[in-house]
């Protein structure tokens, strides 16, 4: 696409400089498994109270039931997500974001972007909003929503979530087919492949077949009386820390098909009590 | 005469809120301005992902005062009534005058809607449309907390050669818009209405969706010319795309041949569903491997770089499903059943293993058919990867699966039409294998859902209960099954397919006929026999349609509608008094009438009467009679054959 951009590195390393020089502060991924960008107290908690934000960060995310053995060429239990969140969302937010695409080489003259109707909701957050996912040439690289509630709160300011797919996104800017050939810095000669392979196989196994389930329902009722503890104590980062933790033990026990759908459904509404009693924490320390 | 002109830009807005939007914001401003008695001659409203905009022409320069007289309450009301009516209306006591009425003195006002130059009210006519739009999803996304689909980013609005200054969601218009968003201009100034459509037509913006739907079609009958193929024709997808582009631009591709053995219906669902591109069969039936992407992009390179994305992300797609497809291969229908166990079927009813089980049964008892083979298996692609990832494809990837391991193509057949017909327009099941399986899995579902008190209620049918049990009578009506479901069904499942069946026949026979069939039925014995019910019907009514059926109908609705406006004297029919040659025959030929259990038989009979009567009723006036004797003895004898009718046709 361009001669420019070699690799995975120099996609997030453009991406930083992008949004960093965009007013973003520039953070740390959070140091906790989590299924998406969005769970980070960056952007879950922050999006709660009124006062002006804009953040970036890069997240390691963990989706166990998207493991294939690293069998898939595109599929993968733990893959990287950028994320942007703004507050309140720019007018021009639209226009920021397509500069974005251009900083990575994509020429919006050559390829057909689209912003297809996504109504986004995630039932562990007790969150919900509206935007689109982003196509380039029907593929989807981005989300891109304007966050209503979070912990069953209506927010007070409106956020903006932009969250790029790190991976689809620079395989099809450095035209790989197979996730596991992109070059991680070229420079180095060092593949995704080489880094992850290996360990996409042992997780995938972990999750699908060896995980405990016992002992995970065991870590599960542990993380939830810990996060109700903290909330009585009103430490609303550590209970907010355990709801994180509590949220991936959830997501393994899925994998591992050790619920039903009912009980499925009753372990997404504890997740949910739990972080809307760490939100509901938040707002009530900002007055 | 003046024209009209108001666009909302906004950022991407689902195709599906645009049409009810289009439809929406017409009906409130013809409600404005019919409000303020403003008459236009024309209003159109146009779609794009990014705009909305209405063109209204032929409306007044001006608009006259306009005076709406309130009635107040009396003049010696309480305190608290009069000081209700000054708030309604923000008044003074001064502004309102007294005037005595026949049912005393009241407070009146006269309120005057200001009229003048057009251009300053339609201001508020704009504001007031704007305020009254609601979306089925709404969003806010700043300060002024306005909710619309997506956010506003720019208002533009004209009155003639004027610009109309007002501020909305906190959005300033003025008279600007944008063009496409990639290769039109960003900003582009407006200076009239006129120039407002020739600027976006300059700026790769298609405002009119017929025009963008005439574009692609026309470019799809091409492609279809060209490589010999035909269009799958498909209304929603079509009004999703027209919707989803300013700037229709179609490309040409093709699928690799390494997937063309995938199943057809899984490669459509990947294709249409996912992608959103058109598809193509060819003269045998086959899928076409041409496929058409509808981009709202006129590439500088002739898309090339389009198509190769696209083709891309389709194989990507494609290698999924050839994953899960080969997946689903390795372990047989029968070994997937086994998981069946842990799916709950619904709260109450068990699992999708003990539906089967109850179908089973149903074989028995129904058809005294063991078909316990096929109710193992006929459930079991619910648990394939396929299927857990693309629901649609129930049933049909059971078709394959149950093909590749060597099933019998009757069975396999049976598994991929269990779920139909699935609403009017369906196909029914293709064999009678299949046809059992429909119409059993039906029962089951509405024995359970009504045995658990979960039947539909006024316009409420969460579990399609309804569309069940028009699935089951026609599959009935299609395959001449003859079943006698009162073992089976309860009084109440027994009323409720009634009901579905006086809906069902109702575009077919007349009511009469419907009733006539259901009362017969349930007069004869307890047996409740769709199938016969069903062809009851439709004889009866085919009878009430022949020439003598008509001719009865005739006869009877004559002889009614003479009784209707008479009295009929308590006194027997007296042989001797009917006095002309005409009444006389028409007795004689009633009382030869010869009833026996046959509808068709007696209505030919009946039908021997219409003639005679209709000589008589010609000739003789009733009201004229000689006596009141006779009168009252010719009006017994229209009664006589009017219970005979009745009689028949009870």
């Amino acid at each position: 696409m361009t001669t420019e951009i070699k690799d995975f590195y120099t996609i997030i390393a453009k991406l930083q400089e992008f949004w960093s020089n965009k007013g973003c502060c520039f953070l740390t991924p959070y140091d906790a498994e989590m299924g998406a960008g969005t769970f980070h107290p960056a952007t879950a908690l922050r999006s709660l109270d009124d006062k002006p934000w804009n953040a970036a960060y890069i997240q390691p995310c963990r989706r166990p039931t998207d493991g294939r053995y690293g069998e898939s060429p595109n599929r993968l239990a733990h893959y990287f997500q950028f994320q942007v969140l703004m507050k309140p969302a720019p007018y021009n937010i639209q226009d920021l974001y397509l500069e974005s695409l251009k900083s990575l080489g994509i020429d919006t003259k050559l390829h057909d972007i689209r912003f297809v109707e996504d109504d986004w909701e995630s039932p562990t957050l007790g969150a919900w909003g509206l935007g689109w996912e982003v196509w380039c040439d029907g593929m989807e690289i981005t989300q891109f929503t304007y966050f209503q509630q979070m912990g069953g709160i209506a927010l007070p300011q409106t956020p903006v979530e932009i969250t790029y797919g790190l991976e689809r996104l620079a395989m099809y800017i450095l035209g790989y087919d197979n996730v596991y050939d992109m070059p991680w810095n070229a420079k180095s000669g060092i593949t995704y492949g080489d880094i992850y392979l290996a360990s996409e196989k042992e997780f995938s196994a972990y999750n699908f077949e060896y995980a405990s389930v016992e002992n995970l329902f065991l870590q599960f009722e542990m993380m939830q009386k810990e996060c109700a503890n903290l909330v009585e104590k009103k430490l609303v980062h550590p209970a907010y820390h355990q709801a994180i933790k509590a949220s991936n033990l959830f997501n393994i026990l899925d994998a591992r098909g050790a619920l039903g759908a009912a009980e499925r459904a009753l372990y997404i509404n504890k997740i949910r009590d739990l972080v809307k009693s760490c939100c509901n924490l938040f707002i009530e320390s900002k007055r | 005469m003046a024209q009209f002109l108001l666009e909302i830009l906004t950022e991407e807005i689902p195709s599906s809120l645009q049409v009810q939007a289009q439809e929406d914001i017409k009906n409130l401003f013809i409600n404005e301005l019919n409000k303020l008695e403003i008459n236009f001659e024309a209003i159109a409203v146009f779609s794009t992902p990014r705009r909305l905009s209405v063109f209204i022409d032929g409306l007044p320069q001006t608009s006259a005062d306009k005076f709406e007289e309130k009635k107040g309450p009396r003049v010696d009301a309480s305190s608290e009534a009069i000081a209700g009516f000054l708030k309604t209306y923000s008044l003074k006591i001064e502004d309102c005058e007294k005037r005595i009425t026949p049912k005393g003195e009241f407070y009146f006002y006269q309120q005057v809607n200001r009229g003048g130059q057009l251009s300053n009210i339609i201001v508020d006519v704009i504001l007031n449309v704007l305020l009254g739009m609601k979306f089925k999803k709404s969003m806010v996304w700043n300060e002024s907390k306005i909710a619309w689909a997506r956010p506003i980013r720019s208002l533009l609005a004209f009155f003639n050669e004027n610009i109309l200054q007002f501020s909305f969601a906190g959005v300033d218009s003025a008279n600007k818009t944008a063009g496409h968003h990639f290769i039109g201009n960003a900003e582009i100034e407006v200076k009239s209405i006129e120039n407002y459509f020739t600027e976006l037509e300059n700026n790769y913006v298609i405002l009119d969706s017929q025009k963008r739907q005439e574009i692609i079609l026309n470019a799809v009958a091409e492609v279809s010319k060209t490589h010999n193929v035909n269009y799958i024709e498909n209304e929603n997808l079509l009004q999703e795309i027209v919707y989803l582009v300013e700037y229709p631009s179609i490309y040409v591709a093709e699928i690799p041949q390494k997937y063309m053995n995938l199943p057809k219906e899984l490669l459509v669902e990947i294709i249409v569903k996912n992608q959103r591109y058109i598809n193509f069969i060819n003269r045998d039936d086959s899928l076409s491997n041409k496929y058409v992407i509808v981009s709202n992009l006129a590439a500088s390179d002739g898309g090339k770089t389009i198509i190769n994305g696209n083709n891309k992300v389709l194989q990507a797609r494609l290698d999924d499903g050839l994953f899960f497809y080969n997946n689903d291969l390795k372990t047989t229908l029968k070994e997937k059943s086994q998981k069946l166990k842990n799916i709950n079927f619904f709260e109450g009813l068990g699992s999708l293993d003990d539906k089967t089980l109850r179908v089973v049964n149903l074989f028995r008892q129904v058809f005294g058919e063991n078909q316990d083979a096929l109710c193992e298996i006929y459930k079991a692609d619910l648990v394939s990867e396929t299927v857990v990832e693309i629901p649609e494809l129930q049933g049909i990837m059971g078709y394959y699966y149950a093909l590749n391991e060597g099933i019998d193509k009757d069975t396999a057949l049976a598994i991929k039409n269990q779920y139909k017909p699935q609403g009017a327009g369906d196909n029914l099941p293709e064999n009678i294998l299949g046809a059992k399986l429909a119409l059993l899995d039906k029962l089951d579902t509405l024995i359970g859902f009504f045995s658990i008190g979960k039947k539909p209620s006024g316009s409420k049918d969460p579990f399609a209960l309804r569309r069940a049990a028009i699935g089951i009578i026609r599959i009935i009506e299609g395959f001449a099954m003859d079943i006698d479901f009162s073992p089976f069904v309860s009084k109440e499942l027994n009323i409720f397919l009634n009901e579905r069946l006086e809906v069902y026949l109702g575009s077919s026979c007349s009511i009469n006929a419907i009733k006539q069939a259901l009362a017969s039925s349930a007069a004869k014995d307890s047996s409740f026999n769709i199938n016969k019910i069903i062809a009851a019907a439709k004889q009866i009514d085919s009878l009430l349609k022949s020439p003598a059926g008509l001719q009865v109908m005739a006869l009877q609705k004559r002889i009614t509608n003479i009784l209707k406006s008479q009295k009929q004297a308590e006194v027997e029919m007296n042989e001797s008094l009917l006095q002309d040659k005409l009444e006389q025959n028409l007795y004689q030929l009633f009382k030869s009438v010869n009833l026996t259990d046959s509808l068709s038989h007696n209505i030919e009979e009946l039908a021997k009467l219409k003639k005679p009567l209709d000589l008589f009723l010609d000739a003789i006036q009733i009201n004229m009679s000689e006596s009141i004797e006779i009168k009252n003895n010719r009006i017994k004898l229209l009664a006589l054959i009017e219970n005979l009718c009745l009689q028949v046709f009870e």
